[in-house]
Formats: C-alpha cells, sequence, structure tokens
C-alpha cells in the first residue's frame, strides 16, 4: 500500500550520517544512536506540506514541497541548516502568530553548554528564517530531546513543554538522592509565554525536573477530556513515565501511578490517540522488546526479583520492556492492551504513530526502529570483558573503542499494524511496503500529494530518508476521506489543541490537534480522517482551544476543509462523564485486611508461570445463625486466620469469635453446608496454597465446622486424610441418598509443578467423609491440576454431572449414572478438548433453555503466550537430569515455530547440566525443544497442553458444552472470580467478571488490565461489555473472589482482593 | 605412623631441594603443568565460575592428574581420600608427564561449561609430546585412552558429589530481619551458591566442622561493635594509601566486575580467589625447580584445600547471612558511599578470600616452609604489576586485610576467616598425611 519513492524522483538526499571516532561514539555519548528527527508543515502556505529533517552531526535540510513528490533542498539558503552537532528533535509551529510556521530545533550532546542551545527560527515569510531563541527565552541549553508547543493556560498563546535527558548514567543507589533535584540540562521543562517571551515555570507548575529523566517522548492531549491539555512523557530506563494532568491553574500533578497500572520500562516515543473510536484518547508507548525469539534470547537475562523489589518499593513502579497501549476506559482507568492487540513487539522503537493509513475509519500504527550497536546483548556483558584479558595477554593495548566499533549491528523492518476495529491489531509491515531492514528514528505524516491519504516521511540512520507514497486513494478510491486545517483565533493561529468529532451513523471518530508526537519529530497540521465507504458526514464537531464549539453538518467526504474560529463558535462545557452508574464503591462493610505472608514460589520452583500460594481471599456466605441476614466467612493466610462475620439487623458486619481458626493454612475455598442434616450452614475450608510446604503436610488438611444452629462453630473430626494442597469444593448429593457429598480439586504438589496432585469425590455416611473417587469415579483422582469444580444436570437425565476444570486442562466433564458411577464423557461434549489454563466457573442458565450453562474464566488473551490447536502451549516434564527436582519446560509457539519460553540463564539455573551445552547466549537463541533434550530424553516426559487462552461462555445443548468467546474485554486478563445479577432488571442475568494476575513472572509481567467487568446478559447466551464508566467498577488488584450479597436495604458486591482484603461496591438501585 | 608421615614430606622436600635445577626437562615438564592449569583458570575465567564453583573444578582437575601420576609412577603418597581408583593399566611405556596433563584437561574438559575449550590444548599437547618427546602416534592413542580411563573415574567421582543437586533447593530469598544480606549494586546479582554446604568435601568430617566465632551482631547503636566496624570500613575507605589501594585491587579476584559505560554494561574479569592460588602455587614450584611429580602433588593438595575451605566457608555465609559493608553503610551512614571494589554477591560473614588464602597458605608453608620469599606474578594479565611477598603467611594475611580496605569486608571477617582457614588447613593436612 506504500511504495518507498527512490531520491531520485524525490529530490530528498536527506541521509542522517552518523561517524563512530574514539572521542564520539555510544560510549562517550550514550544516545549517540537515537538518531534524528522530521517535522512536517507547509511553511510558505502554498498548500504543499514541506519537510524539515535534523542530522545528528552533519547540517539539517529544509525541502519545499514542489509537488508530485519533487522537493528542493534550501537549508543553508533559508539559514536553517544548523551545520554543528549535536541535533535532536524538530516541531514546527507558529509560534510568533504570524500565520507562518516556525521551527523550533534542539540540541543535546556533552560537549560545550553554548553549542546546545536550541534554536528558533522564526519565518520571514519568505522562505528565510532568523534565529531567534535567545530574544524568546527558548535558547535553552539542556540536553534536549524534542519540545511540544500548546497551550497549557488557555490563554490563547503557545507555551512550551522542552523534553530533556541525561547523559551520565545514575544507578539504582542514586535514585533517591536524585529525585531531590532539578538539574539544569537534564530536567525536563515548561515554559510559559507571557506576551512572546517564554519563561520556564516548571517548578511553580509541578513539572518535574530530576536527572533521572531520560525523556524520549512527548505526547499532548486532554487525556480526562475536561477542557485543559495534559501532557504524556515517556521516559527511557528506570524514571517511569509521567501523566500530567493539568489542574487548570496553572500547575499539573503526575498522576501516572493512578492511571496506570504498569508502563514502559524504556519508553521511547509515544503517541495519544483514539483507537477504538470511543472518543477517549488512548495512550501508546513504544518500548525495546523484539519480536522474535533469537533476539528475545539475546536480550533476557536472569530474572531478578529483588532489584524488581527495589524499583517498585523505590517508587518507580511496575515497569516491563514491551510497548504498551493504555486503552482509555473514560473514567480514570487505563486497560494496558498492548499484548491482546498485537502490538506489544517492534523491536528497539522510536516513533510510533497512529493514524488512518488505509481511510478504512480506524486508526492504524506505524513504528520505526533499530538500533546500530547490538550493545544489549547479554553476550556483550558476559563474554566480551574477556577481550581485555586477551589483550594484556598478548602484551597488546586494550581499546574500548574498537569493542564498541566492532559490536554487531542488526537492522530491523519498520513496522506497520491494521487497525481491525475491535481493539486488535494486524501486522501488515510487509504487506504495506516496509519488509526492507534499517535504522529509523524520526518519523511524520502528511498527505504530501494532497490526493487523500497520509503519506509516511522516515528519517533513517546511515542512509538516505524515506518518502513512502500511500497508494490507497488509487487502490480503493471507494474509500472515503476529509482533512481539515484550523484556523484559530488569537497568536494560537494553528488551533493547537482543538478537538475534532467526526460523526458518521452511529460511529464517532475523535482527533486533537497537536503536531509534535511520535520521536522527535512533527506530523502534519492539517487533520486527516478516513471514513471508510461513507460519503458524507453526518457533523463535524470542533472544540476550539478556548472552549468554544461549533458543528458544521452534511460535509461531503474527499475535500480539504479550512474551519476558522469564529462569533458563531459557542462556549460549552464538557459534559460530566457518567452520572448514574451502576456500582458505586461504598465503605468496606466486611472488615478484613488479606495479608500475603510474602512466599515468592519462583524461588522454590524458578520455573513456574504464576506464585501459587497467593489463591485468596476466598469468601463463602449463608445465614450462620438463623436471623435471616447473610453473614460472610472470609479465608486467610498462613499468618492472618480467616474470619467469620455476621451481619447485624442495622446492614453491617461484626468479626466473631467462632470458629476458632488456627494458623498455618492457606485456605483456597470455603463453603458453606448442611453436612449432618441439621438444617444449619456448617464451614467447610478447603487447605491450599503453595507456600513452603512439604508434599503431605498437616496444614494441607482440609477443616470442616458444624454448626449449632446458632453459629457457634466446633471442629469436626469427619474427614478423611486429604492432605494435598487443593484448589476448590464442590457439594453435591449426587447419589442422591440425602446427604451432601463433595468434591475436592487437587491443585499442586507444592515444590512439584506441575506434577499431577490427587484429587477427591466424599461421600457422606452419616456426617462422616470417605474417599470413593477411585471406586466410583475412574481417572477422577488424578485428573490433573484442577482449579475449580461444579455440579450440574448436563444431559438433562436428573442426575447432577460433574465438571472439573484446570491450569492445562480440558474441561472435563464427568456424567453421573444414576448415581453409582462418574463417567468421564469429556468426549462426548466436546468436539476437541477444550485444554486451557483454567481458573474459575460460574454456572447459570444464560440462554434461558431450561440447562445450566458455564462461564469458564481462562488466562485470557493479553500476555506473551497464545495457544490455539495448531499452536497449543504445551508444558513439557520430568526430572531430566535425575537429580530429584521436577524441571518443567514451558513451550510457546513464536512466529509459527515451537520454543522454549525459559531463558537460558532460567535453564541454566534449573539444570547445571544445560551449562555445557549452551555455552553462549547465541548458542541457546535458536534452541528448540529437542536441541535441549534427546529424543530419548523427551520419551518419556510428560507433557500438558492448553489449545485455548481464551475465557469462554460454555452453550449447553444437552448434548454438547459449546465454547463461545467471551466479549474481547473479557479477554484483558486472567479470570478468577464471577457473579451474577441482573444489574438492569431486564430478566435476562448479567455477569461480573473478574480477576488479573501480579503474582507472575517478571518477565510475563503483571496483568491487570481488568478493572472488574460487567458484561449483560441478553438471555440468549450472549454477553455485551458495559463500558467501566457505566459500570462504575474500577477494581484494582488481583480479585480472588466475589460475592453479591444483600445487606441491609441494598445489594451489594463484595470482592476479596489478594493481599488487601474485602472491599465493595454498592448495586445502584433499579 | 607419625614417622612414615614424615617419611612421604621428607621424600617431597628433598625432591624440592636436592636435585633443583638439576634437570632442563623438569623446568619444562613443570612450566607445562603450570601453563595448563592457568589453561584451566582461563575457561573458568570465560565462564565466569563463581570463587566455591572455580575451588570444585581445580580439585578435580588436579586430582586427575595426582591420580595419574600416582598410577604410571608410584611415587606419590597416598592422600587418604575417602574414595579408591580402581587402578588403571598403564600402557607399556607409560609417560607419566603426558597423562597426568591430559588427565587434568580432561577432566576439565568433561566438568567445566565451556570445557570444549581445552580440546585445542589436548591437541596441541599431543602434538608437542610428538615432536618434543618423540612420543609415535600409536604411543599416544595408547595413553590418551589411559589418561581417559582414569578421567572417567575422576569425573565420576565429581558427580557423585551433589553439585548437581544444588538446582533442587529452594534459591536464596532475603530475610525480613535487618542485618542480613541483600543483592548489592551496581548489578543486585543473585546470591552465589547458598547451598555450596551440601558439596561433598574431600576430608572435613561436615561443613560445620570448623564454625568461625559468630560474627559481631548487628546493630544501629553507633557505640555497638557492629558500628564501630562498620565506621573503620567506612573510614578506611575514605583515606585509603596508595598501598592499601594497591592490596586491596591485587587480591580483588572478582570473577565478574561490572562496568557500565553509559548504560552500556560490560563484565570485567578476573581470576578467583582459588585461581590465584593456584598462581602463587606454580610459581613457588617453578621457583624451588621441583619434579614434576612434587609439583602435581602440591598444586592437588593446594587445590584439595581449597575445595574444603570454601565449603567451610559458604557454611558459614549461608549460615550467618550477614549484610555487607556496602548495604550496611547506605543504610546506616552515607547513602552514598561506595567500596573501592564491587561488592561480590553473597554474605559477607566470614571473607571467602580470608579462609582460602590462610588455609592454603599452611600447606604451602608445610611444603615450601616458613619465610619463603616469592614474587607474585599471577595477576599481570589482569593489568595488575607484581608483587613481592616474604612467607606465604604474610601474603595470606595481606589477602584477609585487603577486603577491608577494598570496602567489602569487615574486620571480623577477615580476622575470624583466617583463624577458620588456619583451621581448615591443618585439618587437611594431618588428614592427607595421616595413615589412619
Amino acid at each position: 500500500m506504500f511504495e518507498s519513492l527512490p531520491l531520485q524522483k524525490t529530490g530528498v538526499t536527506f541521509r542522517n550520517m552518523l561517524e563512530e571516532t574514539p572521542k564520539s561514539n555510544v560510549l562517550t555519548y550514550e544516545y549517540f544512536f537515537n538518531g534524528g528527527g522530521v517535522a512536517v508543515g507547509d511553511v510558505n502556505n502554498d498548500g504543499l506540506d514541506d519537510l524539515y529533517f535534523t542530522a545528528n552531526m552533519k547540517p539539517n535540510a529544509l525541502y519545499i514541497n514542489q509537488g508530485n513528490f519533487k522537493f528542493k533542498e534550501i537549508a543553508k539558503a533559508a539559514g536553517v541548516s544548523c551545520d554543528v552537532p549535536w541535533k535532536t528533535g524538530v516541531t514546527m509551529a507558529d509560534v510568533n502568530g504570524d500565520g507562518y510556521l516556525d521551527l523550533y530545533v534542539c540540541y543535546s550532546g556533552k560537549g560545550d553548554p553554548e553549542k546546545r542551545r536550541n534554536k528558533l527560527f522564526i519565518n520571514n515569510k519568505d522562505l528565510t528564517f532568523t534565529e531567534r531563541a535567545a530574544e524568546y527565552g527558548l535558547d535553552d541549553p539542556g540536553y534536549s530531546t524534542h519540545a511540544s508547543f500548546f497551550d497549557y493556560d488557555n490563554d490563547g498563546d503557545l507555551d512550551m513543554y522542552l523534553l530533556n535527558h541525561n547523559v551520565v548514567v545514575i544507578r539504582e543507589f542514586e535514585y533517591a538522592k536524585a529525585k531531590q533535584t532539578r538539574d539544569p540540562y537534564a530536567g525536563h521543562k515548561l515554559f510559559r509565554n507571557d506576551n512572546g517571551h517564554f519563561k520556564d515555570v516548571s517548578e511553580a507548575a509541578g513539572v518535574k525536573g530530576n536527572p533521572l529523566g531520560f525523556g524520549l517522548g512527548i505526547t499532548v492531549a486532554d487525556i480526562n477530556k475536561d477542557g485543559w491539555m495534559d501532557m504524556y512523557v515517556s521516559n527511557d530506563y528506570v524514571e517511569p513515565d509521567y501523566v500530567y494532568i493539568n489542574n487548570g491553574d496553572g500547575t499539573f500533578t503526575d498522576r501516572m501511578t493512578e492511571y496506570m497500572q504498569h508502563i514502559s520500562y524504556f519508553s521511547m516515543g509515544c503517541d495519544v490517540s483514539d483507537i477504538n473510536n470511543d472518543a477517549w484518547p488512548d495512550i501508546f508507548t513504544v518500548d525495546m522488546l523484539p519480536e522474535d525469539n533469537h533476539r528475545q534470547k539475546l536480550l533476557y537475562g536472569p530474572e531478578n526479583y529483588e532489584q524488581y523489589a527495589l524499583m517498585v518499593m523505590n517508587g518507580f513502579y511496575f515497569q516491563n520492556m514491551r510497548n504498551m497501549l493504555h486503552l482509555n476506559n473514560g473514567n480514570g482507568t487505563y486497560s494496558e492492551i498492548g499484548q491482546l492487540a498485537g502490538v506489544s513487539k517492534t523491536d528497539w522503537s522510536w516513533a510510533p504513530l497512529l493514524a488512518d493509513y488505509d481511510n478504512d475509519g480506524w486508526k492504524d500504527l506505524f513504528i520505526t526502529n533499530g538500533y546500530f550497536r547490538d550493545y544489549t546483548n547479554r553476550d556483550f556483558l558476559k563474554y566480551k570483558g574477556d577481550y581485555y584479558f586477551e589483550k594484556l595477554k598478548a602484551n597488546e593495548k586494550a581499546d574500548t573503542f574498537h569493542l564498541v566499533s566492532t559490536m554487531t549491528s542488526t537492522p530491523v523492518h519498520d513496522y506497520a499494524y491494521r487497525n481491525n476495529g475491535d481493539l486488535t491489531f494486524t501486522d501488515v509491515s510487509k504487506a504495506w511496503g516496509f519488509g526492507a531492514p534499517n535504522f529509523s528514528n524520526g518519523a511524520a505524516y502528511a498527505d504530501l500529494d494532497n490526493d487523500g491519504d497520509l503519506d509516511l516521511v522516515v528519517n533513517n540512520e546511515n542512509a538516505t530518508a524515506s518518502i513512502f507514497k500511500n497508494l490507497s486513494r488509487e487502490q480503493h478510491p471507494d474509500l472515503h476521506f476529509l482533512q481539515v486545517s484550523l484556523a484559530g483565533s488569537g497568536m494560537n493561529t494553528r488551533a493547537i489543541g482543538a478537538k475534532v468529532k467526526f460523526y458518521t451513523g452511529d460511529k464517532i471518530q475523535y482527533q486533537e490537534h497537536v503536531p509534535a508526537r511520535g520521536f522527535q519529530s512533527a506530523v502534519s497540521d492539517r487533520m486527516h480522517v478516513g471514513l471508510g465507504k461513507i460519503g458524507v458526514v453526518d457533523s463535524i464537531a470542533v472544540i476550539w482551544p478556548s472552549g468554544k464549539q461549533e458543528t458544521l453538518r452534511q460535509v461531503k467526504a474527499d475535500q480539504f476543509l479550512m474551519i476558522k474560529e469564529d462569533g458563531n463558535a459557542k462556549a460549552v462545557r464538557p459534559p460530566a462523564a457518567h452520572p448514574n452508574p451502576v456500582f458505586e464503591a461504598t465503605d468496606p462493610l466486611v472488615n478484613y485486611a488479606h495479608v500475603e505472608a510474602g512466599f515468592n514460589d519462583f524461588k522454590r520452583q524458578p520455573l513456574l508461570l504464576t506464585m501459587l500460594t497467593a489463591c485468596g481471599p476466598v469468601m463463602a456466605t449463608a445465614d450462620v445463625n438463623g436471623d435471616g441476614l447473610t453473614d460472610v466467612f472470609v479465608g486467610g493466610t498462613e499468618d492472618n486466620p480467616g474470619k467469620l462475620f455476621v451481619q447485624n439487623p442495622a446492614g453491617s458486619f461484626n468479626e466473631v469469635a467462632s470458629p476458632v481458626l488456627g494458623k498455618k493454612f492457606t485456605d483456597s475455598d470455603a463453603l458453606f453446608l448442611d453436612v449432618d442434616g441439621d438444617k444449619d450452614a456448617d464451614l467447610y475450608i478447603v487447605s491450599g496454597g503453595y507456600n513452603e510446604y512439604k508434599e503431605k503436610a498437616d496444614a494441607l488438611q482440609d477443616r470442616l465446622y458444624l454448626n449449632d444452629g446458632k453459629g457457634n462453630f466446633t471442629l469436626a473430626s469427619a474427614l478423611p486424610d486429604v492432605r494435598v494442597s487443593k484448589s476448590c469444593i464442590a457439594a453435591k448429593d449426587f447419589d442422591h441418598d440425602g446427604d451432601l457429598d463433595i468434591f475436592l480439586g487437587g491443585r499442586v504438589i507444592p515444590g512439584k509443578y506441575p506434577a499431577t496432585p490427587e484429587s477427591f469425590l466424599l461421600r457422606n455416611q452419616n456426617g462422616k467423609f470417605e474417599n470413593v473417587a477411585d471406586a466410583v469415579a475412574p481417572g477422577l483422582s488424578h485428573i490433573g491440576m484442577v482449579t475449580d469444580a461444579a455440579w450440574l444436570d448436563i444431559n438433562g437425565d436428573r442426575w447432577e454431572d460433574l465438571v472439573v476444570i484446570g491450569e492445562f486442562m480440558a474441561i472435563e466433564v464427568y456424567v453421573n449414572e444414576g448415581g453409582k458411577r462418574l463417567v468421564r464423557s469429556t468426549d462426548k461434549f466436546f468436539d476437541r478438548p477444550a485444554t486451557g489454563l483454567w481458573n474459575k466457573m460460574i454456572v447459570y442458565d444464560f440462554d434461558g433453555d431450561g440447562d445450566d450453562d458455564i462461564i469458564a474464566g481462562n488466562l485470557g488473551l493479553n500476555t506473551q503466550l497464545h495457544a490455539s490447536p495448531t499452536e497449543p502451549l504445551t508444558l513439557v516434564y520430568k526430572d531430566f537430569d535425575n537429580n530429584g527436582s521436577i524441571d518443567p519446560i514451558l513451550v510457546y509457539y513464536l512466529q509459527g515455530k515451537p520454543y522454549p519460553f525459559p531463558t537460558r540463564d532460567e535453564l541454566l539455573d534449573q539444570m547445571y547440566s544445560m551449562r555445557k551445552k549452551f555455552t553462549s547466549y547465541a548458542s541457546y537463541a535458536d534452541a528448540q525443544l529437542n536441541d535441549i533434550f534427546t529424543n530419548t530424553e523427551l520419551k518419556d516426559a510428560t507433557i500438558l497442553k492448553a489449545e485455548t487462552l481464551e475465557s469462554v461462555y460454555l452453550e449447553n445443548t444437552s448434548q454438547k458444552l459449546v465454547p463461545h468467546a467471551l466479549p474481547t474485554q473479557a479477554q484483558f486478563a486472567p479470570l478468577y472470580a464471577f457473579a451474577l445479577t441482573d444489574f438492569n432488571g431486564d430478566g435476562h442475568m448479567d455477569l461480573i467478571a473478574a480477576g488479573n494476575q501480579s503474582s507472575i513472572r517478571i518477565r510475563m509481567g503483571v496483568i491487570d488490565a481488568n478493572f472488574g467487568q460487567l458484561l449483560a446478559g441478553d438471555g440468549k447466551g450472549n454477553f455485551r461489555y458495559v463500558p467501566q464508566g457505566e459500570s462504575g467498577l474500577t477494581f484494582v488488584g488481583d480479585v480472588k473472589s466475589l460475592e453479591m450479597i444483600r445487606a441491609g436495604q441494598d445489594n451489594y458486591l463484595l470482592l476479596g482482593v489478594n493481599n488487601v482484603g474485602i472491599t465493595n461496591y454498592k448495586l445502584r438501585k433499579k | 605412623m607419625k614417622l612414615r608421615r614424615y617419611f612421604a614430606l621428607l621424600g617431597i622436600l628433598l625432591s624440592i631441594t636436592s636435585f633443583a635445577q638439576k634437570n632442563d626437562r623438569r623446568h619444562e615438564d613443570v612450566q607445562l603443568l603450570t601453563d595448563h592449569v592457568f589453561n584451566l583458570s582461563e575457561v573458568m575465567l570465560h565462564d565466569v565460575a563463581n570463587p566455591p564453583a572455580a575451588s570444585r573444578f581445580y580439585a578435580y582437575a588436579m586430582l586427575g592428574a595426582y591420580e595419574a601420576s600416582a598410577m604410571s609412577q608410584g611415587t606419590l603418597p597416598d592422600l587418604h581420600l575417602r574414595w579408591k581408583m580402581s587402578a588403571a593399566t598403564a600402557p607399556a611405556k607409560g609417560n607419566t608427564a603426558f597423562c597426568s596433563l591430559y588427565t587434568m584437561l580432561e577432566v576439565g574438559r568433561q566438568l567445566m561449561p565451556s570445557g570444549y575449550l581445552l580440546e585445542e590444548k589436548q591437541k596441541k599437547l599431543i602434538q608437542y609430546f610428538k615432536t618434543k618427546r618423540k612420543l609415535s602416534t600409536s604411543q599416544v592413542t595408547g595413553l590418551v585412552t589411559y589418561s581417559q580411563g582414569i578421567a572417567a573415574q575422576v569425573v565420576a567421582l565429581a558427580r557423585a558429589d551433589h553439585y548437581n543437586q544444588l538446582s533442587t533447593y529452594t534459591r536464596y530469598k532475603p530475610q525480613k530481619e535487618e542485618g542480613h544480606w541483600f543483592p548489592t549494586p551496581p548489578e543486585y546479582m543473585a546470591a552465589v551458591e547458598p547451598q555450596w554446604k551440601t558439596i561433598v568435601p574431600f576430608f572435613l568430617d561436615s561443613a560445620a566442622q570448623f564454625a568461625p566465632a559468630q560474627p559481631t551482631p548487628y546493630s544501629k547503636d553507633t557505640t555497638s561493635a557492629f558500628y564501630r566496624q562498620m565506621k573503620e570500613v567506612y573510614v578506611t575507605g575514605q583515606h585509603l594509601t596508595i598501598e592499601q589501594r594497591a592490596i586491596a585491587s591485587f587480591w580483588d579476584c572478582n570473577p565478574f566486575a561490572v562496568s557500565y559505560s553509559g548504560h552500556m554494561a560490560i563484565g570485567l574479569k578476573k581470576i578467583s580467589p582459588g585461581g590465584h592460588w593456584m598462581g602463587i602455587t606454580g610459581i613457588a614450584c617453578r621457583q624451588t625447580g621441583v619434579s614434576l611429580d612434587s609439583a602435581i602433588l602440591i598444586h592437588t593438595v593446594v587445590a584439595l584445600t581449597l575445595h574444603d575451605a570454601f565449603i567451610s566457608c559458604w557454611q558459614e555465609k549461608y549460615g550467618s547471612d550477614r549484610i555487607r559493608p556496602e548495604a550496611a553503610i547506605n543504610k546506616l551512614m552515607d547513602p552514598a558511599w561506595r567500596p573501592l571494589l564491587q561488592t561480590p554477591p553473597f554474605p559477607e560473614y566470614t571473607s571467602g578470600h580470608s579462609v582460602a588464602s590462610a588455609a592454603v597458605a599452611v600447606v604451602l608453608t608445610r611444603f615450601f616452609g616458613d619465610g619463603f620469599a616469592y614474587t607474585d606474578s599471577s595477576e599481570i594479565f589482569f593489568g595488575l604489576p607484581e608483587r613481592k611477598f616474604t612467607s606465604f603467611q604474610q601474603a595470606a594475611e595481606e589477602a584477609a586485610i585487603s577486603r577491608l580496605y577494598g570496602g567489602i569486608h569487615f574486620r571480623d571477617a577477615c580476622e575470624q576467616g583466617a583463624i577458620q582457614g588456619k583451621k581448615v588447613g591443618d585439618f587437611v593436612w594431618t588428614r592427607m598425611f595421616t595413615k589412619k
């Protein structure tokens, strides 16, 4: 779809040539290879966008667009060539409000500060410019990356944010001190425009200026849509990104930790734009994670939990090395869905640019990338030091520059992603013409030939700049567009900060007019919108920076509009977001703090994917004292036992002393049930966890407390030995003899994951339980790592069947044959076994056909892992090195081939024998399972499989359980808890789904994009995601349990959050 | 029994003194040995073998050389190991030098991760003996087979020392109470070999056999003994003399100090404390002109001593699990203070270098006598100048205190470490040369 135009055609010969010398190289200046920027804009107001490129070391270039992709270079004559290094970013803006675009060029480098002063070139309107930075107060000598001009105080003129970076490394131990300081050169700055003179107001405005800031991206946007422009600042290395929310009083507050759950670690460029057409700006940051297995394996070192913990504890937050797509939920929360969207790994990336390149009405994504020297290669760290020794041995002088200049260099192709319109993107890099490997940095889009599609301009390193002509209009003339130029009143002549909404049918497209974005670059200041097949836009609403709004109706497509702010514009107030959410957070009813003892399961089995200790808090509800009110039991952890809370008539809850619960247990499930037929609620607490438990530890025995009918509990000795770490209890009178029998699911053998633990079927014999699993249900006792189970009559024979799910397990069905036998009948109900990493189920007749259906929570789709029948996730295990420990090797598909998930360090730590096999990172970088193990070794290994990671609705047709994927939003995170309520009173049961997983390997990164999701049922088995703003749910953390209860006059949703406790939301009255 | 023991020693010492410099070949042989021991060090350097792991590699590789020599000549004293090798039949025309060196390399090749790097050395060794010592191809083939047989036995022995079980234990977890070890800057590397105490020693009855005195208890009280020690490290580090600085650097022996240029990191490597003492052993052997079998014996005794010294030390390190000066000073005194040397990634008490150096000094002194003066040139390839010593004891004491100068140990870890090491050295010597 894009054609790379040769320089012979365009005349654009610009190259950002970098010359490494002993004095000037990536060792002496670590941002040596960050590359140059590009700004696009019509500097001579002839209707054609012109180009300005920065070169780090050589002269910059200004190309005047002569039409038909012919350009003429005039930098020298125009007085803007900036011959002396070190130049970085560039932006165009009409700084003096005379209707002509001016140029602002940023400088960095380690040399003389005087040579680092940024330059402001004021347009003389005759293709010449005059440098007047000092006069304007913008000749800052900092280490600048980029700048963005916008009106932060809504006074009608352009202010400026200056993005700076440091040039010296600050190590962990210096962070605390560094954070307190404001660095004149490295610190970021905000300049306020006071009648044409810019004043540094950083400190007063609350803009951070510490030397830890390695700013690489600034995109201005009205993130919370309150009419005041906010800023997203991406920082390289440990300093977190900033989400500066404009307080409207001249100050900003960094609300990153409130808005984001985690962020990119080595954040590079960023863009802020609405990717799902809900009129809320989403945030995208790029990082350095390579797409292919080979480069990932060269890059990843050992996981270091202590160092990560230090980072988090020192306030640097949860950071992971991958691109992050923060989906704006419209209520101040963001769901990070980069992995689900398929845009999380584009190698060492610089400029992300969200725009509708194919005119289908959805914003696509273009990303530049590449780093000239592979110095993050682990072999370099570990083995290149040998060079110094070798030199000394040979009695020669070691030359560090030699090391630098012989470092490998791997060019990578740019990435293009087509927006599928459903929160996912498809990689079209090659299809769209970006397959050529290169090193590319700054980039900008513009319709250079005014044909109605966006062309791309890219500043490459040590190669000619690229001009990519977009062929969309030629190839798809039926897909329409509109382009809008904005003319604001006053000094902000280009109306930077204006918001434009394009309404077509029930669809809305939202754009904010801020040209500086991506990386060191500025895009065209003519706004482009693709319209798909729609020929007429119903209306265009422009909200000017002044706050006034005007609307154009019935606008024909395929034209270039100029919209001027004039007297007709009316002042409007932004509407309140969501006046009546379904749920409202209220003060906690049940005062229980859930405290994990801090076990790190990865220390015991380093190749676990998630920790298994963190399985609570669980809840059970019942009326324990016969007063008609619902009471709540909350399960505990090893040092902090669970507690029972009894509801009083006022609707509040009191902790009670009975039952007396001992320490040492990890409660993994709990259930009130009447085991002795005395019509009261007895309490069964399931013991689970991983902790430091031995295989048959006493702490794994369950506890059954009998109720005297008044809520006094005594421990019963009715249970057989069930000392296995379990996950769940499911009770049912499966043999119809009048008492409740119990299924207990075995979760894990502590220290021996993923070996199969025992599960139990306990038959109730006059209040005593006997394990009859092997006799009644062959195979059930070792069905897998069970996470949940439920009894339901699937086949309509009035005998409740048993459904069991688990990690690396199929959804298993045991048909109840007259209460005598439970027969494994999975194959009958599934055309193909539904293997997954299942966590939780809830049962209800969702389609109203008279039988129960199932919702089953899986890992979800927002991780680096994926699975399908042709590309399953497999877990291969045995004690390969015969040393007494199980070696579980996760194998996953990457680019169509299966690779081991563990990094070289992890594998070598698990099996010392591998140290001989893989003596370098490179030797392991392409290893597949059969390179690690011989066929003989693999022959008797056990293989567990997962073919789907989607959470599903299982429709019961009484012959089959038919899986249907839950809505995309429900795939944002693993689902661990469900609750049911008909929130809108439409007679159809609705679902609340929650989960997340933060007890997870560092490399996987916390999965936390689920803030509690309300899924509206239609009574036919379909579910509609209710936006967070409407549902009012803002769960944070790992939710392990949900309960709907009535307390006082209201219905409440209780949620159990791991290591936090029980919080609640009140359901809005219908 | 005592008499027997002294006979054996006398024999060794005689060979050291009376036949010194008599024979060029003898020199050549010892040079060959020490060169090839250094080849082992080079592989460890490349692999970044940590200090205890390095001591284990030296021990088994030297044991290979020792067994090959002992079996083909029968003149070396019995070291009273816990295991007995089955005697291999030497080829008709044995060549002790070739067999012992080849076996040593073969054991190293099989045990060390990048042992394959020694294949080239083995080829060169064969070539050397063919051209310089006129061995025929068929002779070499026989000797190689013979050596491989011995190496196989030694490797089997090594494989039974629980090394392979180390990965089955729970990894190190920082304790919650203050005063304990926590990963240190700049790399915050994971704790090295927390379960090394489970490795089977050659002579010690148990890893805890020579447990040192308890470390001075951690305290934030500025008048406490701990605080005084911490302050000593801090103040010493701030006022290092040129000599102290030289001493600290000379004994750094950090296999992997990460150096940063910008955010580009590169690991700078030195031989481990064990490697340093193997180098000193070679210097002493060459200086005195001992015979090859004596040199093999001395190297083996040193390596086995190092092996058990590290087990003893590592038992204490993870038992007391004490905080490093860098972490303590940063927490209690000065967050910006950095030691001269990079803090190694394992607990502080006792100092590994102090234990190992003291233990080896004991056995080297027994071999070469007290007051054995030498010039230590073993750090030249690591950019450090030669250094003169008047005795092994003096060197060991300097190595111990160097850790305080380097800012990575408190005084009691150096002093108690030296005592611990001396006990290990004495015990190992007695065990080796006493007929049970």
